[in-house]
């Protein structure tokens, strides 16, 4: 019998193993995917290779390549962007790690903007704040550094009179550096392409290389925890691969990659009549066996859509039918810009600058290689520009950027992308409001070995009138920033579903008619069952990048483990943590073979 | 092995689809999957003979047909000069995305994104081949011709294509489609479909068939009609929405044609497997879509590779590499 078992190795799912390993208790970390190992040699840097979101090492789906990846119902017109392995979609992101928006806690003060206030956090802004600077300690989290792109960037928001935000909270519309969970330059790196010269110790940090998205193996040659970007895979794991060899008290978790979870476990004897979780069973995907263990405590971190999947197909109570409901997304958009001269747009930090506003959302500047940055010109809800609208209004298709949205294709897409170097993007992040039509409910038409696969149900036109307004908002505040640095033409694509960030499909809630987990994440209805992934989060944070709150909520989890279940005192706010870049975790990491 | 298991309510209805054979010849004619075999030769031109369709390589034919209407869709999303491109009378300088392997990168990354179940071919080209006579006879009294399905009036003709049919769906049933094609086929066979009701003179024999015979606008159309009201479209073509099948159907067409041109614009750009060499991870020459979009990579080196960095470090904004709680 183990302490805990958490599913999922993803954003949230290692962070409360690593936090429960430092407190010595026995983890089994069980991860659908596969753990990518000597990634100097084994990754690349291709767009068709690794990068591929269906055959690539990051792909949702199982590590033998051979096997096709794993299959959702979407039944629209969206892209759903979440990877498995070690690290889960951490592999992919851009390491961006603002603190959510104060306005989606309870208790917040009000600053005159308007905030999903009917499905906030359950506990106040402050409350979550320790465990922030935990969590940007441990990761760590810098401020990113400047190239080209994000020079242009800053200018255009100064032009149009936005002023800097200097400090990790977000207050009122501002623009930023954005803090992110990538280690920052020094020695050689962001000074040559010559990669003899960018291998480590010579280089450390972020090597500007842009290819964020497809994964972080630099510098070579860097022990798995100094590695640039701070994936999970990078941070928080090898830290708890090793919690023996640097913490007193600590024992190492067990990590099982290509587990992929069936259901949940439970015995119907608990003290208040609730079932509670005992344990996991799951599949090798290799070999097809089954298996199963029990444990005291059970954590659910396989993401915003695959944590309701396992829930509903382990057939756990859904009273108030609200499991994998409230599904927030930012109704993510994107504007780009194309300049006379050169801006360096795929070069460093896939985003290293944004601008924020309170009860809106934020701009994100991003970087992609030319594949990615074809489909995203192509990626519409307003039909081919210049062929058909696809239903859209004269009135949702104009606004501040030059001629109406849509799909940026044939002769238009060729002129575009032979600008490739002359352009910029920024992805628009809205604050959206949590909704019950947003959803992820299990498929009556298609299953796999695990069970009825997710369908997902995503209203794109027909969201909340704050969203919407939000989006057009931020639209707009977008091709106005890229104006004002001096783009010649700005697109703006309105994306369908762009699914990068998905939260609250299990969320928290102050209210028990609208809500899965309590203000401590344990279900409300299985004893000893926590969420720790994404879909814990009660809403969308008012539109800033997700992870970070979802790594300090996991650490508060973590404790509310500790404290209901063990007996223990909360750590947080008494002692400083440990950094996993600190020398003891890399020669934790060193001595026990991890690469 | 990951595999797709279909709802037993879906399969039952599969079951149930009731193909006269008169729909069935249409499906092949107006899919251009009758049209696919003429390469083969085993429709020899003017034989009253029925065609020994025992040599057929069903995945072979397949697969060139739905790379060729892949191709058509390449063209559509990045024209070059290649024959695809100025099929469809528009071509623009520089490489496309037929240059750039675009058509076969596509099909591989549709077929391996659906895991495999051996129903799943059968039942979604099952499910289009039910087309509502009645919509066929429309889309040509609608464009004022007696149309191709008019030249196969003849019983020998038929009966042809009644042979060719059948080994067609014997071959789906069979297990040899488990070399991919589930999405490849369903979405080649959609577009050359809906081309069909665009532009009825698509239909023909042999290269630059249905979709890929279409001219650019043409080409857009399709996709508008795709993208417009899926529900709309299936009840008129299909004449059923709300049955397990309709709703698949209608799910995938909510889902493909973004998810078709979004892919044809990436694998346009992308490295072709074909100039990777696999021993080193190194390109044997510059990508197409890189050259044309300006893209650099590092080629200081012995071999050309994507970068491990860039020169581009400026410092940090007003010098600031630090911020504190507000
Ligand atoms: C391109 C891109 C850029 C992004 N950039 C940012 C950013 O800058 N900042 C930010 O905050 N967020 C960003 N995100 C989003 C970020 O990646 C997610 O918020 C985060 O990874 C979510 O963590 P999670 O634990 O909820 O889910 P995931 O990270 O998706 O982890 C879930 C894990 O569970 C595993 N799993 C699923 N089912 C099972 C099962 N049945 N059994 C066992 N294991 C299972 C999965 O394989 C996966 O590893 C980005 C995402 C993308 C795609």
């Amino acid at each position: 019998m183990r302490d805990v078992i958490v599913i999922g190795a993803g954003g949230g799912g290692p962070v409360v193993a690593k936090e429960l390993a430092e407190q010595g208790l026995d983890v089994l970390l069980l991860e659908g995917g596969r753990r990518n190992e000597n990634t100097d040699q084994n990754y690349t840097h291709y767009e068709g290779l690794d990068g591929n979101r269906i055959t690539g090492i990051t792909r949702n789906g199982p590590s033998d390549p051979n096997q096709q990846a794993w299959f959702r119902e979407v039944g629209q017109n969206a892209f759903i962007w979440d990877a498995a392995g070690v690290g889960g979609t951490t592999q992919a992101y851009f390491g961006n790690c603002p603190r959510s928006q104060p306005g989606a806690f309870v208790g917040f003060a009000g600053d005159g903007y308007q905030y999903d206030d009917a499905h906030l956090f359950p506990f106040t802004y402050e409350e979550l704040l320790p465990y922030y600077r935990w969590v940007e300690k441990t990761l760590p989290v810098q401020t990113a550094a400047m190239g080209t792109k994000e020079a242009l960037f800053y200018q255009g928001c100064q032009a149009i009179g936005l002023p800097l935000n200097a400090t990790k909270d977000i207050v009122v519309d501002s623009f930023r550096p954005n803090e992110n969970a990538i280690l920052q330059p020094q020695g050689n790196a962001g000074k040559t392409t010559n990669s003899e010269l960018l291998r480590f110790p010579q280089a450390q940090g972020c090597t500007f290389c842009g290819y964020c998205s497809i994964g972080c193996n630099l510098p070579k040659g860097a022990p798995r925890n100094l590695k640039a970007k701070r994936s999970t895979h990078n941070s928080y794991v090898p830290m708890a691969l090793t919690a023996d060899l640097w913490s007193d008290a600590g024992k190492a978790i067990t990590l099982m990659p290509d587990a992929k979870v069936i259901s949940i476990v439970t015995d119907s004897s608990s003290m208040f009549g609730q079932p509670k979780a005992s344990g996991v069973r799951w599949r090798n995907t290799l070999t097809g066996e089954q298996f199963e263990e029990r444990a005291k405590v059970v954590v659910l971190a396989a993401g915003s859509i695959e944590s309701p999947r396992i829930w509903l197909n382990s057939n756990l109570p859904n009273p108030n039918g609200w499991v994998g409901k409230g599904l927030t997304d930012h109704a993510m958009d994107w504007v780009t810009g194309v300049f006379d001269e050169p801006v360096e747009g795929f070069k460093g930090a896939a985003a290293g600058a944004r601008a924020d506003f309170p009860g809106r959302g934020c701009l994100d500047q991003v970087a992609l290689g030319p594949a990615f940055y074809a489909f995203s010109l192509a990626f519409s809800d307003s039909g081919i520009r210049g062929q058909y609208t696809n239903g859209r209004s004269r009135r949702s298709i104009y606004g501040k950027w030059d001629g109406p949205s849509g799909r940026v294709l044939g002769r238009e897409l060729k002129q575009v992308m032979g600008q490739f170097q002359h352009a910029t993007s920024i992805l628009v992040i809205t604050d959206d409001d949590v909704e019950e039509q947003n959803r992820i409910e299990l498929s009556d038409l298609v299953a796999d070995q695990q069970g009825p696969v997710a369908r997902i149900k995503l209203a794109k036109r027909k969201r909340s009138k704050r969203t919407l307004a939000n989006r057009e908002f931020l639209a707009n505040k977008s091709a106005e920033i890229l104006r004002a640095a001096g783009a010649k033409k700005v697109l703006r694509l309105d994306w369908p579903g762009m699914l990068l960030h998905m939260q609250s499909s299990m969320r928290m809630g102050l209210s028990e008619a609208d809500s899965v987990l309590d203000e401590n994440a344990q279900s409300r209805w299985v004893e000893g069952l926590y969420v720790a992934d994404n879909s814990a989060l009660a809403n969308g944070c008012g539109g800033s990048n997700p992870t970070l709150t979802t790594q300090a909520l996991a650490t508060r989890t973590a404790e509310k483990i500790m404290q209901t279940h063990f007996g223990a005192k909360p750590w947080v706010g008494t002692r400083e943590p440990l950094s996993s870049v600190d020398e003891s975790v890399t020669e934790a990491v060193l001595s026990r073979g991890i690469f | 092995m990951q595999k797709l298991i279909l709802s037993s309510e879906l399969l039952q209805q599969m079951r149930g689809i009731e193909l006269t054979s008169m729909s069935r010849r249409n499906f092949l004619i107006l899919s251009g999957l009758f049209g696919a075999l003429a390469p083969t030769g085993v429709l020899a031109k003017g034989s009253k003979a029925l065609p020994d369709l025992e040599s057929v390589d069903w995945a072979e034919v397949l697969r060139g047909f739905s790379v060729d209407t892949l191709n058509g869709l390449a063209a559509f999303a990045v024209p070059g000069l290649d024959p695809f491109s100025k099929r469809q009378k528009l071509t623009v300088q520089g490489f496309g995305g037929v240059d750039n392997g675009a058509g076969p990168f596509m099909s591989v990354a549709l077929d391996i994104s659906a895991p495999f179940d051996p129903n799943l071919s059968l039942l979604l080209i099952t499910a289009l081949a039910a087309m509502r006579d009645r919509i066929i006879a429309r889309i040509f009294k609608y464009h004022g011709r007696a149309g191709v399905i008019g030249k196969f009036q003849y019983q020998h003709q038929k009966e042809m294509l009644d042979r060719v049919d059948q080994a067609f769906f014997n071959w789906l049933s069979s297990s040899a489609p488990k070399q991919g094609l589930p999405l490849t086929l369903f979405s080649a066979t959609l577009l050359n479909l809906i081309s069909a009701v665009i532009n009825p003179r698509s239909v023909k024999q042999g290269f630059f068939q249905g979709f890929a015979s279409l001219s650019w606008r043409q080409k857009a159309r399709v996709f508008m009609l795709l993208e417009a009201k899926p529900e709309k479209l299936v009840k008129l073509i299909w004449g059923d929405t709300q049955s397990p099948v309709g709703r698949l159907i209608v799910g995938n067409l909510r889902f493909l044609p973004g998810a078709l041109l979004q892919l044809a614009c990436s694998a346009s750009y992308v490295e072709p497997p074909l100039l990777i060499d696999f021993t080193d991870l190194s390109l044997i020459a510059r990508p197409p879509g890189w050259d044309f979009a300006g893209y650099q990579i590092d080629d200081t080196g012995p071999r050309l590779k994507p970068v491990d960095g860039w020169d581009d470090f400026m410092g940090y904004f007003e010098g600031r590499t630090e911020v504190k709680d507000a």
